[in-house]
Protein backbone atom coordinates (compact mmCIF):
# COMPACT_ATOMS: atom_id res chain seq x y z
CA UNK A 1 0.00 0.00 0.00
CA UNK A 2 2.58 2.14 1.10
CA UNK A 3 4.06 1.94 -2.68
CA UNK A 4 0.73 2.22 -4.22
CA UNK A 5 0.75 5.98 -2.14
CA UNK A 6 4.05 6.86 -3.56
CA UNK A 7 3.61 6.00 -7.05
CA UNK A 8 0.32 8.37 -6.75
CA UNK A 9 2.36 10.91 -5.06
CA UNK A 10 4.94 10.89 -7.56
CA UNK A 11 2.38 11.34 -10.76
CA UNK A 12 0.69 14.23 -9.35
CA UNK A 13 4.06 15.86 -8.66
CA UNK A 14 5.39 14.73 -12.11
CA UNK A 15 1.97 16.46 -14.05
CA UNK A 16 3.92 19.37 -15.59
CA UNK A 17 6.22 17.26 -17.56
CA UNK A 18 3.16 16.72 -19.48
CA UNK A 19 3.97 18.17 -23.29
CA UNK A 20 1.61 18.59 -26.23
CA UNK A 21 3.90 16.16 -28.40
CA UNK A 22 1.81 15.79 -31.63
CA UNK A 23 -0.68 18.25 -31.56
CA UNK A 24 -0.93 20.04 -34.35
CA UNK A 25 -3.22 23.68 -34.75
CA UNK A 26 -4.00 24.65 -38.31
CA UNK A 27 -4.60 29.13 -38.85
CA UNK A 28 -6.17 29.98 -42.25
CA UNK A 29 -4.57 32.68 -43.80
CA UNK A 30 -4.48 34.01 -47.51
CA UNK A 31 -2.72 35.55 -49.70
CA UNK A 32 -4.19 38.15 -51.96
CA UNK A 33 -3.45 40.67 -54.91
CA UNK A 34 -4.95 42.19 -57.28
CA UNK A 35 -3.98 41.37 -61.19
CA UNK A 36 -5.25 44.63 -63.45
CA UNK A 37 -6.38 44.37 -66.89
CA UNK A 38 -3.76 46.25 -69.07
CA UNK A 39 -4.00 48.96 -70.21
CA UNK A 40 -4.45 49.70 -74.29
CA UNK A 41 -4.89 52.00 -76.97
CA UNK A 42 -6.27 50.89 -80.53
CA UNK A 43 -6.67 53.65 -82.69
CA UNK A 44 -10.09 53.94 -84.06
CA UNK A 45 -9.17 56.69 -86.82
CA UNK A 46 -6.39 58.82 -88.51
CA UNK A 47 -5.49 62.32 -88.07
CA UNK A 48 -6.71 63.61 -91.20
CA UNK A 49 -5.80 66.47 -92.89
CA UNK A 50 -7.93 66.76 -95.65
CA UNK A 51 -7.08 67.88 -99.55
CA UNK A 52 -5.36 70.89 -99.83
CA UNK A 53 -3.96 73.58 -101.73
CA UNK A 54 -0.94 75.40 -100.91
CA UNK A 55 -0.07 78.83 -102.68
CA UNK A 56 2.89 79.32 -104.78
CA UNK A 57 4.24 82.40 -102.92
CA UNK A 58 2.53 81.88 -99.35
CA UNK A 59 3.32 79.37 -96.50
CA UNK A 60 -0.02 78.14 -95.05
CA UNK A 61 -0.98 75.80 -92.24
CA UNK A 62 -4.23 73.32 -91.62
CA UNK A 63 -5.03 73.30 -88.10
CA UNK A 64 -7.16 70.28 -86.82
CA UNK A 65 -8.78 70.37 -83.12
CA UNK A 66 -8.39 67.71 -81.19
CA UNK A 67 -12.45 68.70 -80.60
CA UNK A 68 -12.90 68.38 -84.44
CA UNK A 69 -12.29 72.31 -85.52
CA UNK A 70 -10.69 72.91 -88.92
CA UNK A 71 -8.84 76.18 -89.69
CA UNK A 72 -7.11 77.32 -92.91
CA UNK A 73 -4.08 79.71 -92.54
CA UNK A 74 -1.44 81.67 -94.79
CA UNK A 75 -1.43 80.20 -98.17
CA UNK A 76 -3.19 76.73 -97.41
CA UNK A 77 -6.28 76.57 -98.39
CA UNK A 78 -9.16 73.34 -98.94
CA UNK A 79 -8.96 71.53 -101.98
CA UNK A 80 -13.11 71.23 -101.73
CA UNK A 81 -14.45 74.40 -100.84
CA UNK A 82 -15.34 75.48 -97.48
CA UNK A 83 -13.69 72.69 -96.18
CA UNK A 84 -12.95 68.81 -97.36
CA UNK A 85 -15.06 66.00 -95.54
CA UNK A 86 -13.29 63.63 -93.63
CA UNK A 87 -10.99 66.07 -92.10
CA UNK A 88 -11.24 64.95 -88.48
CA UNK A 89 -8.47 64.40 -85.32
CA UNK A 90 -6.90 61.35 -85.03
CA UNK A 91 -8.82 59.27 -82.41
CA UNK A 92 -7.89 56.03 -80.42
CA UNK A 93 -10.53 53.66 -77.50
CA UNK A 94 -8.67 53.35 -74.37
CA UNK A 95 -9.31 49.71 -72.70
CA UNK A 96 -8.37 49.03 -69.31
CA UNK A 97 -9.34 48.45 -65.62
CA UNK A 98 -13.15 50.41 -64.36
CA UNK A 99 -12.30 53.57 -62.97
CA UNK A 100 -8.44 53.65 -63.09
CA UNK A 101 -6.79 57.16 -63.79
CA UNK A 102 -3.96 56.97 -66.66
CA UNK A 103 -1.66 59.00 -68.41
CA UNK A 104 -1.08 59.64 -72.16
CA UNK A 105 1.62 60.58 -73.45
CA UNK A 106 2.14 61.88 -77.33
CA UNK A 107 4.92 63.59 -79.32
CA UNK A 108 4.75 67.26 -80.04
CA UNK A 109 5.61 66.99 -83.39
CA UNK A 110 5.76 64.73 -85.88
CA UNK A 111 6.76 64.32 -89.69
CA UNK A 112 5.20 63.46 -92.61
CA UNK A 113 7.07 62.34 -95.82
CA UNK A 114 5.15 62.63 -98.63
CA UNK A 115 5.28 60.87 -102.24
CA UNK A 116 4.72 63.22 -105.10
CA UNK A 117 1.54 62.71 -107.35
CA UNK A 118 3.70 62.02 -110.65
CA UNK A 119 6.20 59.47 -108.29
CA UNK A 120 9.17 60.22 -106.17
CA UNK A 121 9.36 61.45 -103.16
CA UNK A 122 8.14 65.27 -101.41
CA UNK A 123 10.06 67.08 -99.24
CA UNK A 124 9.18 66.44 -95.54
CA UNK A 125 5.97 68.33 -93.86
CA UNK A 126 6.11 69.30 -90.22
CA UNK A 127 2.85 68.28 -87.99
CA UNK A 128 3.42 70.39 -84.51
CA UNK A 129 1.25 72.08 -81.87
CA UNK A 130 -0.56 68.37 -81.33
CA UNK A 131 -3.05 68.99 -78.84
CA UNK A 132 -4.72 65.78 -76.93
CA UNK A 133 -8.29 65.52 -75.64
CA UNK A 134 -9.83 62.56 -73.32
CA UNK A 135 -12.90 62.66 -73.15
CA UNK A 136 -13.05 62.06 -69.43
CA UNK A 137 -11.42 65.49 -69.00
CA UNK A 138 -14.52 67.29 -71.59
CA UNK A 139 -13.65 70.45 -72.44
CA UNK A 140 -10.33 70.02 -70.84
CA UNK A 141 -6.48 69.31 -72.94
CA UNK A 142 -4.47 67.20 -70.07
CA UNK A 143 -2.89 64.03 -70.17
CA UNK A 144 -4.40 62.45 -67.13
CA UNK A 145 -7.54 60.70 -67.47
CA UNK A 146 -9.74 58.04 -65.79
CA UNK A 147 -11.06 55.32 -67.43
CA UNK A 148 -15.34 55.00 -66.99
CA UNK A 149 -17.21 52.11 -65.25
CA UNK A 150 -16.65 50.17 -68.46
CA UNK A 151 -13.37 50.71 -68.13
CA UNK A 152 -12.60 52.79 -71.33
CA UNK A 153 -12.05 56.26 -72.33
CA UNK A 154 -11.62 57.96 -75.61
CA UNK A 155 -8.62 60.06 -77.03
CA UNK A 156 -8.61 62.45 -79.81
CA UNK A 157 -5.73 64.01 -81.20
CA UNK A 158 -4.66 66.92 -83.54
CA UNK A 159 -2.29 69.20 -84.89
CA UNK A 160 -1.53 71.54 -87.31
CA UNK A 161 0.18 71.10 -90.71
CA UNK A 162 2.70 73.09 -92.33
CA UNK A 163 2.87 73.89 -95.69
CA UNK A 164 5.79 75.84 -97.43
CA UNK A 165 5.02 77.97 -100.61
CA UNK A 166 5.48 76.40 -103.52
CA UNK A 167 4.75 72.49 -102.01
CA UNK A 168 4.28 70.02 -104.81
CA UNK A 169 1.24 67.91 -105.22
CA UNK A 170 1.82 64.53 -103.05
CA UNK A 171 0.35 62.44 -100.67
CA UNK A 172 1.47 62.81 -97.12
CA UNK A 173 1.53 60.04 -93.78
CA UNK A 174 3.09 60.33 -91.03
CA UNK A 175 3.07 57.79 -88.30
CA UNK A 176 1.56 59.20 -84.88
CA UNK A 177 2.40 57.18 -81.73
CA UNK A 178 0.89 57.36 -78.43
CA UNK A 179 1.34 56.27 -75.06
CA UNK A 180 -1.18 55.01 -72.26
CA UNK A 181 -0.32 53.81 -69.29
CA UNK A 182 -1.94 53.49 -65.83
CA UNK A 183 -0.90 56.25 -63.26
CA UNK B 1 -28.30 0.74 20.35
CA UNK B 2 -25.52 1.75 17.33
CA UNK B 3 -23.62 -0.84 16.60
CA UNK B 4 -19.83 -0.64 16.71
CA UNK B 5 -18.10 -0.33 13.17
CA UNK B 6 -14.15 -2.09 14.08
CA UNK B 7 -11.55 -1.24 11.39
CA UNK B 8 -8.21 -2.82 10.75
CA UNK B 9 -5.40 -0.83 12.06
CA UNK B 10 -4.15 -1.46 8.39
CA UNK B 11 -6.93 0.85 6.75
CA UNK B 12 -6.43 3.51 9.78
CA UNK B 13 -2.79 4.06 8.38
CA UNK B 14 -4.04 3.76 4.81
CA UNK B 15 -6.58 6.59 5.20
CA UNK B 16 -3.84 8.58 7.41
CA UNK B 17 -1.17 8.81 4.68
CA UNK B 18 -3.96 9.70 2.23
CA UNK B 19 -4.76 12.61 3.90
CA UNK B 20 -1.04 13.65 4.89
CA UNK B 21 -0.31 13.40 1.08
CA UNK B 22 -3.64 15.05 0.22
CA UNK B 23 -3.09 18.29 2.68
CA UNK B 24 0.29 18.43 1.22
CA UNK B 25 -0.91 18.74 -2.27
CA UNK B 26 -3.21 21.28 -1.61
CA UNK B 27 -0.30 23.80 0.23
CA UNK B 28 2.01 22.93 -2.80
CA UNK B 29 2.82 24.93 -5.86
CA UNK B 30 0.47 25.68 -8.72
CA UNK B 31 2.18 23.00 -10.84
CA UNK B 32 0.19 20.60 -9.18
CA UNK B 33 -2.79 21.93 -10.72
CA UNK B 34 -1.77 20.98 -14.88
CA UNK B 35 -4.09 21.18 -17.31
CA UNK B 36 -3.48 19.68 -20.86
CA UNK B 37 -1.14 20.79 -22.80
CA UNK B 38 -2.48 23.35 -26.04
CA UNK B 39 -1.11 24.65 -29.28
CA UNK B 40 -2.99 27.16 -31.10
CA UNK B 41 -2.17 29.27 -34.55
CA UNK B 42 -3.82 32.34 -35.78
CA UNK B 43 -3.68 33.97 -39.04
CA UNK B 44 -2.92 38.11 -37.93
CA UNK B 45 -2.72 39.33 -41.64
CA UNK B 46 -2.74 37.90 -44.92
CA UNK B 47 0.16 37.70 -47.18
CA UNK B 48 -0.62 41.08 -49.42
CA UNK B 49 1.40 40.85 -52.99
CA UNK B 50 -0.48 44.71 -53.99
CA UNK B 51 -1.47 45.41 -57.19
CA UNK B 52 0.29 45.37 -60.52
CA UNK B 53 -0.53 44.12 -64.35
CA UNK B 54 1.14 42.30 -66.13
CA UNK B 55 1.32 41.30 -70.03
CA UNK B 56 1.13 37.34 -70.18
CA UNK B 57 2.70 36.13 -67.23
CA UNK B 58 4.73 37.26 -64.23
CA UNK B 59 5.78 37.15 -60.84
CA UNK B 60 6.14 39.41 -57.56
CA UNK B 61 7.44 38.42 -54.51
CA UNK B 62 6.97 39.31 -50.85
CA UNK B 63 9.28 38.15 -48.62
CA UNK B 64 9.19 37.49 -44.93
CA UNK B 65 10.94 41.04 -43.69
CA UNK B 66 9.04 42.66 -46.14
CA UNK B 67 11.19 43.11 -49.27
CA UNK B 68 9.55 43.69 -52.71
CA UNK B 69 10.63 42.38 -55.99
CA UNK B 70 9.22 41.73 -59.63
CA UNK B 71 9.56 40.31 -63.01
CA UNK B 72 7.44 41.50 -65.92
CA UNK B 73 5.13 43.06 -64.16
CA UNK B 74 3.96 46.64 -63.43
CA UNK B 75 3.25 47.71 -59.75
CA UNK B 76 0.34 50.28 -59.77
CA UNK B 77 -1.11 52.22 -56.79
CA UNK B 78 -3.20 50.19 -54.14
CA UNK B 79 -2.96 47.78 -50.78
CA UNK B 80 0.84 47.69 -49.64
CA UNK B 81 2.25 44.36 -50.36
CA UNK B 82 3.21 42.94 -47.19
CA UNK B 83 4.05 39.09 -45.61
CA UNK B 84 1.38 37.19 -44.06
CA UNK B 85 1.94 37.23 -40.32
CA UNK B 86 0.82 34.07 -37.69
CA UNK B 87 1.03 34.02 -34.20
CA UNK B 88 1.67 30.06 -32.92
CA UNK B 89 0.84 30.05 -28.86
CA UNK B 90 1.74 26.99 -26.55
CA UNK B 91 0.37 26.78 -23.68
CA UNK B 92 2.33 23.92 -21.87
CA UNK B 93 -0.80 23.69 -18.88
CA UNK B 94 1.19 24.79 -15.58
CA UNK B 95 3.09 27.01 -14.16
CA UNK B 96 6.65 25.48 -13.72
CA UNK B 97 9.05 27.88 -14.04
CA UNK B 98 11.33 26.40 -15.79
CA UNK B 99 12.82 26.73 -18.82
CA UNK B 100 12.22 24.70 -22.07
CA UNK B 101 12.33 24.49 -25.69
CA UNK B 102 9.77 23.36 -27.96
CA UNK B 103 10.77 21.32 -31.22
CA UNK B 104 7.75 22.31 -33.83
CA UNK B 105 7.39 21.62 -37.38
CA UNK B 106 5.40 24.13 -39.81
CA UNK B 107 3.77 22.67 -42.72
CA UNK B 108 1.78 24.71 -45.88
CA UNK B 109 -0.26 21.54 -47.00
CA UNK B 110 -0.91 21.39 -50.91
CA UNK B 111 -0.58 23.83 -53.67
CA UNK B 112 -1.67 27.67 -53.17
CA UNK B 113 -3.34 28.64 -55.92
CA UNK B 114 -6.75 30.21 -57.64
CA UNK B 115 -8.04 30.44 -61.22
CA UNK B 116 -10.20 33.58 -61.56
CA UNK B 117 -11.02 33.93 -65.16
CA UNK B 118 -7.78 34.07 -67.28
CA UNK B 119 -5.76 34.91 -64.99
CA UNK B 120 -3.81 32.07 -62.65
CA UNK B 121 -2.06 32.92 -59.40
CA UNK B 122 0.20 30.46 -58.12
CA UNK B 123 2.92 30.68 -55.31
CA UNK B 124 5.31 28.28 -55.32
CA UNK B 125 7.20 28.42 -52.12
CA UNK B 126 7.41 30.76 -49.26
CA UNK B 127 9.72 32.07 -46.86
CA UNK B 128 9.49 32.69 -43.56
CA UNK B 129 11.32 34.99 -40.30
CA UNK B 130 11.20 31.95 -37.93
CA UNK B 131 14.88 30.74 -37.45
CA UNK B 132 16.48 28.06 -39.29
CA UNK B 133 13.31 27.98 -41.86
CA UNK B 134 14.38 30.55 -44.51
CA UNK B 135 12.11 28.66 -46.86
CA UNK B 136 8.32 26.47 -46.62
CA UNK B 137 7.61 24.32 -49.65
CA UNK B 138 3.81 23.37 -49.97
CA UNK B 139 3.49 19.98 -49.32
CA UNK B 140 6.95 19.76 -46.86
CA UNK B 141 7.25 20.34 -43.35
CA UNK B 142 10.20 22.27 -42.32
CA UNK B 143 10.99 21.92 -38.42
CA UNK B 144 12.23 24.25 -36.00
CA UNK B 145 13.39 24.52 -32.41
CA UNK B 146 11.70 27.55 -30.71
CA UNK B 147 14.42 28.16 -27.82
CA UNK B 148 13.40 30.58 -24.77
CA UNK B 149 10.34 29.33 -23.41
CA UNK B 150 10.31 30.01 -19.67
CA UNK B 151 6.42 30.49 -18.61
CA UNK B 152 3.67 28.77 -19.15
CA UNK B 153 2.68 30.24 -22.38
CA UNK B 154 4.92 30.06 -25.07
CA UNK B 155 4.37 32.64 -27.91
CA UNK B 156 6.10 33.13 -31.18
CA UNK B 157 5.18 35.59 -34.13
CA UNK B 158 6.36 34.60 -37.45
CA UNK B 159 6.06 36.05 -40.97
CA UNK B 160 5.65 34.31 -44.21
CA UNK B 161 6.61 35.79 -47.48
CA UNK B 162 5.74 33.75 -50.85
CA UNK B 163 6.59 34.29 -54.25
CA UNK B 164 3.27 34.91 -56.44
CA UNK B 165 3.33 33.43 -60.09
CA UNK B 166 0.53 35.11 -62.29
CA UNK B 167 0.21 34.19 -65.87
CA UNK B 168 -2.79 36.14 -67.48
CA UNK B 169 -4.69 35.29 -70.30
CA UNK B 170 -7.22 38.08 -70.20
CA UNK B 171 -8.75 40.31 -68.24
CA UNK B 172 -8.21 41.02 -64.43
CA UNK B 173 -8.85 39.50 -61.64
CA UNK B 174 -8.69 39.87 -57.25
CA UNK B 175 -7.16 36.47 -56.19
CA UNK B 176 -7.50 35.44 -52.45
CA UNK B 177 -5.28 32.34 -52.36
CA UNK B 178 -6.35 30.24 -49.03
CA UNK B 179 -2.88 29.90 -47.12
CA UNK B 180 -3.33 27.05 -44.36
CA UNK B 181 -0.68 26.86 -42.26
CA UNK B 182 -0.08 24.08 -39.54
CA UNK B 183 1.85 23.70 -36.70
CA UNK B 184 2.78 20.41 -34.95
CA UNK B 185 4.48 20.66 -31.81
CA UNK B 186 6.96 17.51 -32.10
CA UNK B 187 8.63 17.74 -28.52
CA UNK B 188 8.92 19.76 -25.49
CA UNK B 189 13.18 20.06 -24.66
Amino acid sequence: MRGRLVLAAAALVSSPALAATGQSATASGQAQAVIITPIIAVALNDLDFGSLTSSRTASGTVTVGAEGAVNYAGGAAPACGGACAGVAPARFLVSGEAGRSYTVSAPATITASGTLIGGGSAPALAIDALTVHLDSHAGAVTSIGQLDDKGEDRIEVGGRLNVPAGTSPAHYRATLTIMVTYS
Amino acid sequence: MQPIRIVSLNRVIRWTAAAVLGACLAGAAPPALAAAPSVTVSADQALRFGTFFTDTSGSRTVSATGAVSGSAIVPLTGTAPAPAQFTFTYDRGNNANVAYSLLISVLVPGTASQVSGGVTGTIARFDTDLPGISTLIPGQTAQITLTGCQRRICSRTFRVGGTLQVARTSGGAQLAIPLPIVVTVLAEL
